[in-house]
């Protein structure tokens, strides 16, 4: 059942506390004051109440229609200009053309600003912004001289002159270069002193000796010192040339020895690839067997119960018992057999005992300290071993460092460890005895040069070896059909199923 | 005052104590550890994203470095990490283009805004101001002289022909391509003009040319025509930004290279073109200088040539090395005037582009058809024509005024410094192979076994054995010269026997009348006669000494001594063994043309008489 709500109860108006002054500020209800106010101001706003104000103030003769149109001051206006080609001469129409501006035919109304619309209705209200002095100025000023012009163009001497500085602008900017691409090169960029301190001594006859120092003290001073450069920029980070001188035997046409040590070269490369692959398997797959070979449970119990006796057979069994038993009762016979003997004393040394003890000790240590005095005394004889030792510690030293100084070397030419990744050497580079070419029109490049550049700047240490970066999506891509495509689906589908029918 | 004294007193000790105890040190403050700054560290540092920082530091010539104590310098870190030198990174921080990154990066921004918002109006706009920098200032400082920039060149060069060749797709921008393209030619030009090429050499990779300027050996590879593209396993935009820096290079070195020559930089040609068809006239001069193939506008040109260009001051002494490099300045000479006078016909299968290059660069005159490409000077039909490069089985030979060549002669000829017989590079015929000649220059060739090929290059290289004649040796006096030479030899010998014999008779004949006549001759001076050793005596006595020197060899070093000798042996022996060999070829290569002469002449008879 629904109940039907005959009447809605108006809400009971609820009432607050007002003793108290903040209650008091807080819950009194002043909106009818409020509007009264706010009444008040607007009328004041329109001029005042509508009784204090006169007649005709509020009322005014209708004469007819005005002119709709208001009328435009010329400061709500601004000429374009457009800039015109003018063929200087009839007759020499090709040569010389001259640029002037010309004022299009259509005036550009200024618009108002929106903002200032309201202020717009008001009588004898400006608009509070300022204009700006040179853009207005300026058009006010342009529109006499395109009426300037139009008399004579020579006149409009500035305008030419704006007129020039416009294109010289749009000049520069369509020179702008697009590109970090340089494709002009204008000057050379070796030239001592070509800077404007040098040029003016060089003109004023100063001595050569002077002029260096003179130059570098204007450019301290004007905050033109170059940047001192770090002596370590110039070590260059490997000693390998760019360009490595090629094998003989890469030749597109080698002679046998040459093509065959190249071929050998590659071989050896490649073997030594195996090798080391062929390791790294031994090591890791190899170890563990494969899924059919792997121990099942099975396998795994038969051999853990290898050894135990089975059930199968039980007279071995048997057997072994008895022997064990026998064991057992030899061993306890022997141990019947045993009597303790030795019986540990505890007995206190006697003084007598003690002082030859002692003299004992005295005389061991005086006899080892003369030994020692001896040893010591002989060691002078040995001076010619000890030298040799010293000598031989020496060429010891001597050769380390040769070593170590031949490895640095040697690392000035190798490819460092500068990254996560390794630099890996590419195979070399050679054709097989097939390959070869019959003539230079048939020869086909062997490897990829750029690839190859690539690789020579890792070689040569000035990029770390990287491995090309993956994009890792976060999320999965949503997948939806369009809904064109749908309707083709539903159609398609019951098309298909028309024709099966 | 007591009590003060005694408070001074308290004061100096703890200040003396404080001393003593000294400042402690702590680690990863000092040493190497301060000298390496972790790439992240250097990117935070400049506040760059990790590519501009990439970037920057190609274009600045800054590389990453391996330290010596790894673990000491990562603060104990053991993983492999990226590490600069800090004061390069320090030394970066002052580079003005880093101002540009940043620029651009916040104009990437607006245009990103305005694309997404489909403001063209606005992304056009901006498009106007793009920011961009100018790498000139940092070709300066990384290169203050410009002998260190041409030292530096072998790179920059090798890359420019690489991209030159490139198909322009969106990863590699046509601007780049072009520039590159025009820079290649510019050079090529600039080394056609100064006569600059020394060497060069087909690989498989590609062509190497080395060139000498100023002193300086400038090698680089070029790569195959139409080769095929496979550079998946690269980093492009790193090697773009390579290319962006290598081309400012390139145009500033080409730009003072060529008014080293009073050349017009952009390059002018001497000759006007006619323009023909609807083509444009700078296209039109664009390619032919692409081509190659015409002689650049010149200021003026210096007749006095330079005093063969060796220091003397510094070769005074030795007056051997002054000689060898006299012949080479020489011998650099004639190769630059190889060509000199010869003119080629390229056909259209060959590498137009090497080969104008190659032998302008000689001072030869090169043309192919007018079809092929632009810029041929004469035809086919021009009968002053003296070589025709050609490469492929060609059967008829129209001009018997020209010789009709495989490229390969032009390559070796120039690696020579001569020109080498025609015949062996006649097409049809199996080519000598193609020898690297940089190699020659590094390997220290002293086997003792030289093939009789070698030999015959060298004589001619030597000036001892004239072109004209050894056409005629090699066809004719095969087999006859050899018997004439054992026999001139035999009876230089024999001679040689009879002149020493007639010496030893004479003495022995003087002897005896001082022997047989004592009594004639009392006390006087006489004129001493020489005493005159027999060889064999010589030999003996030599041997002898020889004989005594080694056993005076020390135990420890007569091993060594023994092995050289052995090897000498064995190369002494394989010399000989090899000697051998070949002459048994040469015999059955002989037999073989004997052969199939005697066949042909049967032939003619047979012919003849039918």
């Amino acid at each position: 059942m629904v109940k039907v709500v005959e009447q809605v109860v108006p809400r009971k108006r609820r009432r607050f506390n007002k003793n108290k002054k903040k209650a008091w500020r807080k819950k009194t209800n002043i909106d009818d004051v409020e509007e009264n106010l706010e009444e008040e101001r607007r009328e004041e706003r329109y001029g005042g109440p509508l009784e204090e104000r006169c007649d005709k103030e509020l009322l005014f003769l209708d004469v007819g229609e005005a002119d709709p149109k208001v009328e435009l001051k010329d400061d709500d206006f601004t000429f374009e200009y457009t800039v015109d080609k003018i063929p200087e001469d009839s007759c020499s129409a090709k040569k010389a053309t001259k640029v002037a501006l010309k004022p299009s035919s259509k005036k550009h109304q200024v618009k108002t600003l929106k903002a200032h619309q309201f202020i717009n209705g008001l009588q004898g209200v400006k608009p509070p912004h300022k204009p700006r002095l040179k853009k207005d100025g300026l058009s006010v000023k342009m529109k006499k001289k395109a009426q300037l012009e139009a008399k004579d163009p020579k006149l409009a001497k500035k305008a030419v002159q704006k007129l020039k500085e416009i294109a010289a602008a749009n000049k520069k900017r369509s020179n702008r270069p697009r590109t970090v691409i340089r494709t002009k090169f204008e000057d050379d960029l070796w030239t001592t002193g070509a800077d404007d301190v040098t040029q003016e001594c060089n003109k004023k006859g100063l001595e050569d000796s002077f002029i260096k120092d003179i130059a570098k003290h204007y450019g301290i001073m004007r905050k033109l010192r170059p940047v001192n450069v770090p002596k370590c920029k110039y070590v260059k980070p490997s000693k390998l040339k760019a360009v490595r001188p090629p094998h003989s035997g890469a030749s597109y046409n080698p002679s046998f020895t040459d093509h065959q040590e190249l071929l050998q070269k590659a071989i050896s490369q490649e073997e030594s690839r195996m090798r080391k692959t062929e390791r790294v398997e031994c090591l890791t797959t190899q170890m563990f067997p494969t899924i059919d070979e792997a121990p099942t449970e099975e396998t795994w119990l038969q051999e853990m119960s290898q050894g135990l006796p089975k059930a199968g057979d039980e007279d071995n069994e048997i057997k072994e018992e008895e022997e064990e038993e026998e064991e057992e009762e030899e061993e306890k016979v022997d141990n019947e057999q045993l009597t303790v003997t030795h019986k540990p004393r505890n007995e206190r040394k006697t003084k007598k005992q003690r002082r030859k003890e002692l003299k004992e000790k005295i005389a061991k240590l005086k006899r080892l300290g003369k030994k020692e005095e001896r040893v010591r005394e002989s060691c002078v004889f040995r001076v010619k071993t000890y030298q040799k030792e010293i000598d031989e510690f020496l060429e010891l030293l001597k050769t380390r460092k040769h070593c170590r100084i031949g490895r640095h070397k040697q690392r000035q030419f190798m490819p460092r460890c500068l990254g996560r990744l390794r630099f890996h050497e590419e195979d070399v580079v050679v054709n097989l005895g097939n390959e070869l070419p019959g003539s230079l029109r048939e020869v086909v490049p062997a490897v990829s040069l750029l690839e190859e550049r690539f690789k020579n700047l890792q070689r040569r240490n000035m990029i770390e070896p990287r491995l090309p970066h993956k994009m890792v999506r976060k999320y999965k891509l949503k997948k939806t059909v369009k809904r064109n495509y749908k309707l083709e689906f539903d159609k398609i589908e019951k098309m298909v199923d028309s024709l099966l029918e | 005052t007591r009590d003060g004294l005694l408070l001074l007193l308290l004061l100096l000790l703890l200040c003396f104590s404080t001393k003593m105890a000294g400042i402690k040190k702590k680690k990863g403050e000092a040493g190497e550890v301060k000298k390496y700054i972790t790439r992240n560290a250097a990117v935070k540092k400049l506040q760059l994203s990790l590519r501009d920082f990439r970037r920057i530091c190609i274009l600045k010539g800054i590389y990453p470095r391996e330290p010596r104590h790894r673990k000491r310098v990562q603060k104990g870190d053991s993983k492999i990490k990226t590490l600069y030198f800090l004061k390069d990174i320090q030394f970066l921080l002052h580079e003005p283009i880093i101002w540009n990154f940043r620029e651009h990066r916040a104009f990437m921004r607006k245009m990103r805004k305005a694309w997404s918002r489909n403001d063209k109006q606005k992304s056009r706009k901006l498009c106007t101001q793009k920011p961009f920098y100018k790498l000139d200032h940092i070709v300066r400082e990384r290169y203050p002289t410009f002998v260190n920039a041409l030292r530096d060149l072998d790179d920059p060069l090798t890359l420019c022909f690489l991209f030159s060749k490139l198909p322009a797709i969106h990863r590699t921008p046509l601007a780049t391509i072009e520039m590159c393209r025009r820079l290649t030619i510019e050079f090529m030009h600039y080394v056609i003009e100064a006569n600059a090429l020394r060497k060069v050499f087909i690989s498989i990779k590609g062509y190497y040319y080395q060139v000498e300027i100023m002193g300086q050996l400038i090698t680089w590879i070029a790569p195959h025509p139409f080769a095929p593209r496979n550079d998946t396993h690269i980093d492009f935009k790193i090697m773009k930004i390579f290319a962006e820096f290598y081309i400012t290079l390139l145009g500033f070195v080409n730009f003072r290279l060529y008014h080293s020559l009073n050349i017009h930089y952009p390059p002018k040609l001497q000759d006007m073109v006619k323009s023909k068809g609807k083509k444009n006239r700078n296209e039109i001069i664009s390619e032919h200088v692409a081509s190659l193939n015409a002689p650049l506008l010149r200021n003026k040109v210096d007749d006095d040539d330079e005093e063969d260009g060796i220091d003397t001051h510094l070769l005074d002494e030795d007056t051997d090395q002054l000689q060898a490099a006299r012949e080479e300045a020489l011998k650099k000479k004639k190769q630059q005037c190889l060509f000199k006078g010869l003119k080629f016909f390229l056909n259209r299968e060959t590498n137009l582009e090497s080969l104008t290059f190659v032998i302008r660069a000689c001072q030869g005159q090169v043309s192919w058809d007018e079809s092929t490409a632009e810029g041929s000077t004469y035809p086919v039909t021009d009968e002053s024509i003296t070589h025709e490069i050609v490469d492929r089985p060609q059967k008829t030979q129209k001009y018997l005024s020209r010789y009709y060549i495989q490229p390969q002669w032009v390559y070796d000829c120039i690696n020579a410094r001569i020109l080498l017989p025609v015949q062996e590079y006649f097409p049809g015929v199996t080519l000598p192979a193609h020898l690297s000649p940089f190699t020659l220059e590094t390997a220290t060739t002293t086997a003792l076994y030289v093939p009789p090929e070698k030999k015959k290059l060298e004589a001619l290289q030597k000036g001892d054995l004239p072109l004209d004649q050894l056409q005629d040796v090699e066809d004719s006096e095969d087999e006859d010269s050899e018997d004439e030479e054992i026999k001139e030899s035999e009876t230089t010998v024999e001679e040689n026997k009879d002149k020493k014999c007639d010496v030893e008779l004479e003495e022995i004949e003087e002897v005896k009348e001082a022997v047989q006549n004592p009594s004639i001759e009392k006390m006087a001076v006489h004129e001493g006669s020489e005493v005159i050793v027999k060889k064999s005596e010589k030999n003996r006595r030599e041997k002898e000494e020889t004989r005594l020197s080694v056993m005076m060899i020390p135990r420890k070093q007569k091993r060594l001594y023994r092995i050289l000798r052995t090897k000498e042996r064995k190369e002494a022996e394989k010399v000989v063994r090899l000697t051998n060999k070949r002459k048994i070829i040469d015999e059955k290569e002989k037999q073989k043309k004997k052969k199939s002469r005697t066949i042909e002449n049967s032939q003619k008879r047979s012919v003849v008489k039918i």
